[in-house]
């Protein structure tokens, strides 16, 4: 055989990428769970606006009933982000390869990022349908597409890394949300701040939704920045 | 050029316990050492540490080509390690798995590795099945194919045989001698019969101590034996 050639990191990050994206369409494992777990949450909203004789009174706490379903979906689908690493031993197969720390993370995270977007194109549809139609959508509902991305990257970001420290532990579901919902908390402000705006109708750029938008994209590119250098120290 | 591994004054505590003391050897291209020793006695550590997996509490471990040491990435890069896990991804197939780790090594033409490796461990018919659905046994091999997928200059091999058929065991064994002579094997266990009758060289470890690498031209069988089962009677009584 031929002498190997390292592959360059960007190599590493799509066939680490298009093993997640394969396990995972291949089993839906994780996606069954976070939407199933994010459908069963808008029943519970559903149950405790069930009282409510003004639908229209929902709306304006929509912004932030958005975030309790993405968030709580999250952190199921983050705490069997890496089942399949450690269920075989995987991971320490990938750590012994000459492969870069970062590429493992931002495969990862771009994985996890792709699982909790699809199961927001399901999920929030059906907030909306539940929820928002007793009023009519504000002229910015679109925008509120923004402050969602911005926090599902986030999120994404920061609870790629904590879920791999949180792997190991004994109690790592309870480890990994005691974690994620304090280092997460900035963010989750911003979005739901922009979100609420959004959603309001209000679209002051200067005012809640400009600056959400800008606080959850600082937080994004620095807690990403950080989570990927601190990456090769965390796995060893 | 000629590869070298070597452990110098490695040691290892966990806790407030040592699991490993002092130990020291170098090995070269064609030496396959094996390391006896009871449960606990420091084994797999020793191996973790030799793979870089592990960082040791005191000593070191280099991988050097000629005189250079070489760095933590390239040393992996010649490395292949079969532990207790298959290290593989269960819900990818057989060939899905050995290709990936081929392309994440490098390996020129990973299509034909993969199906060369798959074949030799005799599990080219099976490489569209999850691994999942595979015995203990096929997934041994397939940690072995995997293990091998970089034609590594050192393996490193945690009680590969066992709870391997006799069949199965020697198609392992097969792949494992198979270029021995250009290869540093360090074979951890349980089986003396078996375990000495591949090896060059010998270690004993008892509760991470080690009396050091034994030649096995310059003890003969029988005092070996002996050697193994005062050992194992010393740790249990």
């Amino acid at each position: 055989m031929s002498a190997p050639k390292h592959p360059s990191g960007f190599t590493q990050f799509k066939l680490l990428l298009g093993k997640d994206l394969r396990q995972e369409f291949r089993t839906r494992e994780m996606l069954t769970s976070m939407g199933l777990y994010a459908f069963l949450v808008l029943i519970v909203l559903g149950a405790a606006f069930s009282q409510v004789s003004d639908l229209r009174a929902v709306a304006n706490l929509a912004g932030g009933l958005v975030w309790v379903i993405i968030v709580f979906a999250a952190l199921l689908g983050l705490g069997r982000a890496f089942a399949y690493e450690k269920e075989g031993g995987a991971m320490e197969g990938m750590l012994l390869a000459p492969v870069s720390r970062g590429a493992i993370y931002l495969a990862k995270f771009v994985s996890n990022l792709v699982f909790l977007s699809i199961v927001e194109i399901i999920v929030l549809p059906l907030f909306y349908f539940f929820f928002l139609t007793a009023a009519d959508p504000s002229p910015t509902f679109f925008a509120s597409v923004l402050p969602i991305l911005l926090g599902t990257v986030g999120i994404s970001a920061v609870g790629t890394l904590l879920a791999t420290i949180t792997s190991h532990a004994r109690s790592r579901d309870v480890l990994l949300a005691v974690l994620f919902i304090p280092v997460l908390f900035p963010l989750l402000y911003s979005c739901v701040a922009a979100t609420t705006a959004a959603l309001g109708g209000v679209l002051d750029l200067g005012g809640a939704f400009g600056i959400g938008v800008v606080g959850a994209l600082g937080y994004d590119i620095i807690f990403t920045a950080i989570a990927w250098l601190l990456y090769d120290y965390v796995v060893g | 050029m000629s590869i070298r591994l070597t452990a110098d004054g490695v040691g290892k505590v966990r806790g407030s316990r040592k699991t490993l003391r002092n130990v020291s050897f170098s090995l070269e291209a064609g030496q396959h050492l094996v390391v006896f020793g009871s449960n606990g006695a420091g084994k797999t550590t020793l191996l973790r540490i030799l793979a870089l997996l592990d960082r040791p509490s005191a000593g070191s471990v280099a991988v050097l080509e000629g005189e250079t040491a070489l760095d933590e990435v390239s040393a992996r890069a010649r490395m292949g390690f079969v532990t207790h896990a298959p290290q593989l991804y269960l819900d990818l197939t057989a060939e899905e798995n050995l290709l990936l780790f081929a392309r994440l090594y490098g390996v020129p033409d990973a299509q034909r590795r993969a199906r060369d490796l798959l074949d030799a461990v005799g599990l080219l018919h099976r490489r569209e099945d999850v691994v999942r659905g595979f015995s203990r046994g096929m997934t041994q091999r397939m940690a072995i194919a995997r293990a091998l997928v970089n034609d590594p200059d050192i393996l490193l091999l945690d009680e590969v045989y066992s709870g391997l058929d006799p069949r199965a065991a020697e198609v392992v064994r097969s792949l494992v001698q198979r270029d021995a002579e250009r290869r540093i094997i360090v074979e951890v266990s349980h089986d003396f019969e078996s375990g000495y009758a591949d090896c060059t060289d010998v270690l004993m470890l008892e509760r991470g101590r080690t009396a050091g690498v034994v030649a096995r031209g310059d003890v003969s069988a029988d005092e070996m034996r002996a050697r193994y089962r005062e050992l194992l009677a010393g740790v249990t009584s």
